[in-house]
């Protein structure tokens, strides 16, 4: 029982960074019809500068949000702005194959500059733990909880609430139209992989103070937040944010009993199976067409 | 070139003059092992650009058919004592069935893109978690394969070049595969559906079992290739094999040669891997140059020439060829995944 809600806390704590995650897949799946391989990397980046801001210059890592998070927009509308736009028009796998390349580049740079070495940036007062009752967290997951969910929270509010976030959500549901209707559908996409990417960086930030970086550690949180993606419905905010945490649940959940290859036995099936027979997702509403 | 000899069989002289003289030019021990790592990466790419090539969907999962080969045979030959030339069958059989399987599944369902792409990544991820939690094939420790010294008939030789001709043999076998679907009747059927699905379909081509067909194929021959890397490598490793770097090998040389060029594989490999050696050994071997350039060059492939260098020299051929009364050149266009 203890060990149960040990897994739920830690469950929800990695699940609402996958949700932030995934609502920036979703995002650059819904402007583009292509999966952003970069994405994941993109969150490394932001990890190896805050751990690169708190060594230099002993910066906070939640000051540090101030710096990875803009740095991550920009390079998000960069990757857009100069090697997916020319391409747009291409088959989407020209696109997938650019941000793959870019992936490597990335990683590779990664590696060049850090090894492979295990990185981590540990703060004492972070890492002070609060008991709740059965369960022990420490101060740097509650942050991360409640920063990451506050994210998706500022996410849905900017595209329902907001003028350009109407502009973004046309022009997902139908480039052409948007484009009628007077949206610039080129500043709409490149300012969504800005987004899309600024929510990379706010997860890498979170993850720093708890996790680790690794060069290659961003193809497994890519990975999950993918089939977070694929469970939720594609293309939906609120689709990632449950299906992000699903995935966190899962994974802590399966992992506290089994070892972690049940989970990704598990989830990766799942998400085959949603794709197949449920393409829209467990909370979508079926197509119609 | 006299008339009476088609092009395309002075690409076959050539490719097999120079593969066949390859190890007498580079006869160093070090420099053949260069090239059965160069011809076993050119082998996958042109397994896998069978499904990309003929059908246009991109597998980011094809280490999984290969891990399948390998440890199929693997554990036949350790366990069974049966040597890997008839092993070797029996991966390749389990990976077309899988691979026909999930062909089955996305094929009608409409997964396809980058949908498809990712579907295949989980798949390779799924295999490389049971092969990792399950002791019987080795667990994380992986698997030995014992050593017997010079024995043909378990697939095992001292001399490096006796493996070199070996994937060349299966170079050629997939070389020939390619071909043969290319022409003919299923070679029309896989350009129509390529084209337009649903015209092909229109038109009577019945196009799930084309992509069956191609998918299927290029898991068997995958699995050869594992059955291959088994036996020259004689250590298997669930990551190495399932994991994203032999997946993402596999698609590097097919899109940076071309995909819709037979060839394609092989000129990407060609320029790809002696240029990522020099590079190693010129920049003082700082890991992840050789993965620098080869991202790198698929940016720039993508971004300059989308139809890989082989596109390029058909470009050129091309604009010589149409001087002055100039036919429209047959262009492939994308699908279109959205008609407004």
């Amino acid at each position: 029982m203890v060990i149960l809600a040990q897994a739920l806390a830690t469950g929800l704590v990695f699940g609402s960074l996958y949700a932030l995650l995934s609502s920036g897949v979703a995002l650059q799946a819904g402007v583009m019809k292509i999966i952003n391989i970069t994405h994941g990397h993109v969150m490394a980046f932001a990890m190896y500068l805050t751990w690169e801001l708190h060594r230099r210059y002993a910066i906070d890592p939640y000051l540090s949000v101030a710096v990875t998070v803009p740095v991550s927009f920009g390079l998000g509308s960069a990757i857009y702005i100069l090697f997916l736009h020319t391409a747009r028009t291409r088959d989407p796998l020209n696109l997938v194959i650019i941000t793959l390349g870019l992936t490597a580049i990335l990683e590779s740079a990664f590696l060049i500059a850090y090894s492979a070495d295990l990185h981590t940036l540990r703060v004492a007062s972070l890492d002070r733990p609060i008991v709740l009752g059965p369960v022990i967290v420490s101060v740097a997951q509650v942050f991360a909880l409640g920063l990451s969910l506050l994210g998706v929270a500022a996410m849905y509010a900017f595209l329902h609430l907001t003028y350009f976030g109407r502009a973004i959500r046309a022009a997902a549901e139908n480039e052409y139209a948007a484009r009628l209707m007077g949206v610039d559908t080129s500043r709409v996409r490149a300012i969504s992989f800005g987004l899309a990417s600024a929510t990379a960086g706010l997860v890498g930030t979170l993850l720093m103070p708890m996790f680790h970086v690794t060069p290659v550690v961003g193809w497994e949180f890519l990975l999950w937040a993918f089939v977070a993606v694929v469970i939720g419905g594609l293309g939906s905010m609120t689709g990632a944010l449950v299906g992000g945490l699903l995935v966190g649940l899962a994974q802590s959940v399966t992992g506290g009993f089994f070892t972690g290859h049940v989970s990704a036995v598990l989830l990766f099936g799942l998400m085959i199976a949603v794709l197949l027979w449920h393409p829209e997702g467990l909370l979508g509403e079926r197509a119609v067409r | 070139v006299t008339a009476t000899v088609p092009a395309f069989a002075w690409r076959w002289v050539i490719f097999l003059v120079v593969a066949v003289a390859l190890p007498a030019v580079f006869s160093s021990r070090y420099a053949t092992t260069l090239l059965v790592t160069l011809a076993f990466g050119v082998y996958l790419g042109l397994s896998w650009n069978l499904l990309a090539g003929l059908v246009g969907e991109h597998s980011l999962g094809h280490g999984a058919f290969v891990g399948i080969g390998a440890y199929t045979s693997t554990l036949l030959l350790v366990h069974l004592a049966i040597p890997p030339w008839l092993g070797m069958l029996g991966g390749g059989i389990l990976s077309a069935v899988l691979a026909v399987g999930i062909g089955y599944v996305t094929f009608r369902s409409g997964v396809t893109g980058p949908y498809f792409l990712m579907l295949t990544v989980a798949v390779s991820q799924i295999l490389l978690a049971v092969t990792e939690a399950l002791d019987v094939v080795g667990g994380p420790r992986g698997l030995t394969v014992p050593f017997r010294g010079d024995a043909p008939w378990l697939m095992q030789f001292r001399e490096p070049r006796a493996y070199y001709y070996l994937i060349l043999g299966l170079i050629v076998v997939v070389l020939v595969t390619t071909e043969a679907l290319k022409r003919g009747r299923s070679g029309f059927a896989y350009t129509a559906l390529r084209l337009d699905e649903r015209a092909a379909e229109a038109s009577g081509i019945d196009v799930l079992r084309y992509k069956l067909l191609a998918f299927g194929l290029s898991g068997f021959l995958a699995a050869l290739g594992g059955t291959f890397y088994a036996q020259y490598y004689q250590y298997l490793s669930a990551p190495t094999l399932f994991g994203l770097s032999l997946s993402i090998l596999a698609m590097v040389y097919p899109i940076v040669g071309g995909i819709h060029a037979t060839f394609g594989p092989v000129v990407g490999g060609i320029v790809l891997f002696p240029a990522a050696e020099l590079l190693k050994r010129h920049a003082g071997d700082i890991p992840g140059l050789d993965v620098l350039l080869y991202g790198t060059v698929l940016v720039s492939v993508m971004l300059l020439a989308p139809g890989g260098l082989a596109g390029v020299a058909g470009g050129f051929r091309r604009a010589r060829l149409a001087a002055p009364p100039s036919a429209p050149a047959v262009t492939e266009t994308p699908r279109r995944h959205i008609t407004p």
